[in-house]
């Protein structure tokens, strides 16, 4: 059982990973910065719970999803059965080459990749409906297991795994889609 | 490439993720020693999760850590 006088000192490096989950799950700084002191409310009030020398950063994740579902989800209204296109595997890695065979080396890969903003991945992900981009931003972005994931999301890990899979897919056609915006590559005729 | 390097290749956002049970995780490595395309692919989709991973950090803005050790402070037994 975890002594609550040392959540502070343990929970706070957290914050940066929790603020910016936050900003992806709600689309807004303001909120954002409320769920994040709602979940560290919440987390030192149930820090009893914790089991010391578990994952203390998927415990805080886990209140964060769950705060973030029961107070925001019910008055945003997104449509749950919102879906992604489905594409193919490797969506990005299969339409940069149609677009510049000649010229195609991982060198220039890696010069496409890294012209790609912060705001260009941020929106990719804003653009993905909850259910995909929840799992995603965990699973990518945070490295969290599909069983921590399955937790936090309370879902069963198939339903991880299928979420995962075209909500990926779903990311790199839109980040697909500003790199032909940028004019980093021709399109494909 | 082939039908078994996409049927393979299915799998690989999975298996990058440790995520793969063992014996489709050792077919997968296995493959992409013996198949320089599919092993490209591969190298190209590290980079593309380390991207995405790398681009999503937010300044946290002033005073929340301040706040949040505040409450917590004043909240605390005495």
């Amino acid at each position: 059982m975890a002594d609550q006088a040392t959540f502070a000192d343990q929970a706070i490096e957290h914050m940066p990973a929790l603020f910016a989950a936050a900003v992806r799950m709600t689309h807004n700084r303001a909120d954002a910065e409320d769920l994040v002191q709602e979940t560290y409310l919440r987390g030192y009030r149930g820090f009893g719970g914790f089991e010391q020398g578990t994952n203390l950063k998927a415990w805080l994740f886990r209140i964060l999803t769950n705060t973030f579902i029961n107070m925001y989800r019910a008055k945003q209204r997104r449509p749950q059965e919102a879906d992604v296109e489905d594409v193919e595997d490797l969506f990005l890695y299969h339409r940069l080459p149609a677009l510049d065979a000649a010229t195609r080396t991982r060198s220039t890969e890696s010069e496409v990749l890294e012209r790609i903003t912060d705001a260009e991945v941020k929106a990719a992900i804003d653009d993905l409906p909850e259910q995909f981009r929840l799992p995603v931003y965990l699973a990518d972005v945070e490295g969290f297991a599909y069983k921590e994931i399955a937790e936090m999301l309370d879902i069963p890990i198939g339903t991880v795994m299928s979420r995962l899979h075209r909500g990926r897919k779903g990311l790199e056609k839109r980040l697909h889609d500003f790199v032909i915006d940028q004019h980093l590559v021709k399109q494909e005729g | 490439m082939g039908i078994e390097c996409d049927r393979l290749l299915h799998d690989l956002d999975d298996y990058l993720h440790g995520e793969l049970p063992p014996e489709r995780a050792d077919a997968l490595h296995r493959h992409l020693d013996d198949c320089p395309p599919c092993f490209e692919s591969a190298d190209f989709q590290v980079q593309l999760k380390s991207l995405v991973a790398r681009r999503c950090g937010e300044q946290v803005p002033d005073g929340l850590r301040e706040r949040v050790l505040s409450f917590l402070n004043t909240d605390q037994p005495s």
